[in-house]
């Protein structure tokens, strides 16, 4: 079957004044899955989904949703429908009739569309609440109620804005596997916007990154998380300690890449030349800590270390947070398993080596 | 020694404490209770006693009488002047409630900026740094037979004959409560319109809905308590007006109060005091039937 839903945006830009929100932005989405884009806010991402939706009128480029261009027709005649991250319930409906609202803009005898309203409002598991009003529910059933408002239009992309960030932790995580399974279900594109990076990985089929309206990275959530391009995204996604030095011997297998405290490390080769800065990444469940007077430290190999302090341990249960602080600036984390942390014996202020091995060293392509 | 167990010792306490606060907030509400008593409840119920009094050329005469209310009911004069006055109120209030949404939904939906929404809504407030009667009067030179609108029709070539109807006309009295009580009407419109959410208009527009639907379904039903609110003043304001039917008319028709006002001019107050005792009654039913449909609290409090 046709997987229908597919959105290509063709050098979208929007300027407000003199700011350029979205700078020329190509990207196309896949119909039929969940996309996540992500980034701090004021990177454009809200913008750009308001110019899918159609509430904003692109400076240039074009949007084409299963090869159509939707530039010039007006938000209600889009095969999107927009969840808006406050929800933006009608406060004077209920909610049925807040659920059947589109179908009554398209003049649905009442009965009809209010079986109709009540078939979505089961889907979405908020069948008890039809003849509550919005300021009677708390915050996750109102976005239940939008979500289901979104979804009775049949549209071919549904775009969340922030859908989840009004919410608290526990609904946050429980209602983001939700979403997934309801995509997953309707088959249909799903396009979240967030900046939270757990968000983004746990839920989509592919992360789109920005920053100050252009996309740094569009690839699956392994490989963002894992394989970020440029030390933006590693920062950014935090599953990598990103080190920043200067080449001072540039060879065919790798470069050595001094760091402001004057410690040498090795990386593979990279995209500059001897003398010139450039930076490299290791994720942070890569590294293990070990007391510098230790003799098993003598496992690390030269150029994959670096010394410091013990600054902070934090315990998150599932694994020990580790931050050693280099010089007066900068510092790692370091995340060790249980039984990693208890054998290394390491404490607060204890003078460190962190290491880690050769394949685990990544290029960053910088920015 | 306390001979009471220690849990009704408790309770007595609970009760001391119950009845002190009970008394501090009757404290606390007495100043606004003896003022309402002093100036509202006191007056009003001189007035009700005078509707029962007898009276005769040289004043009242205390008396318990329904000939009072029983003259008022049965004259036809009464129903012409009610009839008269609420003609104006609905016509008034239907050009109010059209020119109070319009402009409304222009400053908060084109305007957008909500400083210069202020701005221009406080210019709309220009005019009522006079008093109404001075803006009442001022049309008189305006819409005269040889007045300045009739004046500017005949140097255009509009017409040769000033026109008529202008004063001293049903069409003058529309024209200045028109002027007086659009800004009413207006007001409370604006701030309930301001209170929608930008949101919710784009989701009805995402949802499908046209200008004119998003208007219908959700900007109508959103404004609606600013609506009854403006309209419980503005016709308020009209069943109460002694002095704009008078004046704009020429004197040709009075209005309820104005009816009263002449009573009380040759010395009749009994008879004025029963009209006030209807009238106050007649209103009050019609803003407590408008409130038990609309809860007009809420939108005061917001």
């Amino acid at each position: 079957m046709q997987q229908t839903g597919e959105l290509q945006l063709v050098g979208v830009s929007k300027r407000f004044g003199e700011v350029v929100a979205v700078d020329a932005v190509d990207l196309t989405i896949p119909g039929g899955s969940y996309c996540c884009l992500l980034g701090p806010s004021g990177c454009g991402k809200t913008t750009l989904l308001r110019i899918i939706a159609g509430h904003e009128m692109p400076s240039a480029g074009d949007v084409l949703i299963d090869g159509e261009s939707v530039i010039g027709m007006p938000a209600r005649s889009r095969p999107t429908a927009m969840m808006f991250q406050s929800y933006a319930l009608f406060p004077h409906l209920n909610c049925l009739d807040n659920v059947a609202f589109s179908l009554r803009m398209r003049g649905m005898p009442k009965i009809r569309r209010r079986e109709r309203a009540q078939q979505i409002l089961d889907f979405v598991r908020m069948g008890g609440f039809a003849h509550r009003m919005p300021a009677q529910i708390s915050g996750g059933e109102q976005q239940r109620i939008a979500l289901a408002r979104a979804l009775i239009t049949e549209p071919k992309v549904v775009l969340l804005d922030e859908p989840l960030s009004a919410l608290d932790e526990f609904f946050r995580v429980q209602m983001r596997v939700e979403l997934r399974a309801m995509q997953q279900e309707l088959a249909i594109t799903f396009i979240h916007v967030t900046h939270t990076n757990t968000e983004a990985i746990a839920t989509s089929d592919l992360v789109v990154v920005m920053d100050h309206g252009v996309i740094v990275q569009v690839d699956s959530p392994i490989q963002v998380y894992d394989k970020p391009r440029s030390s933006y995204v590693a920062r950014f996604v935090g599953g990598h300690n990103v080190f920043f030095g200067r080449v001072v011997e540039s060879k065919k297998e790798g470069d050595l890449i001094e760091l402001s405290n004057g410690e040498r490390l090795w990386a593979p080769p990279g995209p500059v030349s001897t003398d010139r800065r450039r930076s490299f990444a290791v994720r942070k469940d890569c590294m293990t800590v070990s007391r510098a007077s230790d003799e098993p430290a003598k496992q690390w190999e030269p150029f994959h270390k670096v010394e410091g302090v013990v600054h902070a341990i934090e315990y998150e249960g599932t694994r020990f947070k580790v931050s050693v602080i280099l010089n007066k600036e900068e510092m790692i984390v370091a995340l060790m398993t249980h039984r990693d942390f208890m054998a290394s014996g390491i404490d607060q202020g204890d003078p460190v080596v962190a290491w880690w091995s050769p394949e685990d060293v990544h290029v960053l392509l910088e920015d | 020694m306390n001979s009471l167990p220690p849990d009704s010792d408790q309770k007595a306490q609970d009760v001391i404490a119950v009845a002190r606060g009970r008394l501090v907030s009757r404290f606390q509400a007495a100043p606004l209770a003896i003022v309402l008593f002093l100036f509202f409840g006191l007056p009003l119920a001189v007035v009700v006693a005078i509707g029962f009094c007898d009276f005769d050329l040289s004043g009242i005469i205390p008396d318990f009488t329904l000939t009072n209310f029983q003259e008022l009911i049965t004259s036809g004069t009464t129903y012409a002047l009610y009839a008269r006055s609420i003609m104006y109120a609905g016509v008034v209030w239907l050009i109010t409630v059209i020119l109070g949404f319009t402009i409304s939904y222009f400053l908060v939906f084109y305007v957008r900026n909500f400083l210069v929404a202020l701005a221009l809504l406080l210019l709309c407030t220009i005019p009522f740094w006079t008093s109404a009667v001075i803006r009442t009067i001022a049309w008189i030179p305006f819409l005269g037979k040889n007045g300045l609108f009739n004046h500017l029709l005949i140097q255009m070539g509009l017409i040769n004959n000033p026109l008529e109807f202008l004063l001293f006309s049903n069409f003058a009295v529309i024209i200045s409560y028109v002027h007086l009580f659009t800004l009413p009407m207006l007001v409370p419109i604006c701030n309930a319109m301001f209170q929608i959410d930008q949101e919710v208009i784009e989701a009805a527009r995402d949802a499908g809905a046209n200008s004119v639907q998003v208007i219908a379904h959700v900007v109508i039903p959103l404004c609606k308590n600013g609506i009854v609110l403006g309209s419980i003043l503005v016709v308020t304001f009209i069943l109460g007006d002694f002095f704009t039917v008078r004046i704009m008319t020429g004197g040709k028709y009075a209005s309820v109060v104005s009816a009263m006002s002449y009573e009380i001019g040759y010395m009749q107050y009994p008879p004025a005091a029963a009209a006030a005792v209807v009238l106050i009654i007649i209103v009050v039913l019609m803003v407590s039937l408008v409130t038990r449909m609309v809860d007009v609290q809420k939108s005061l409090v917001e």
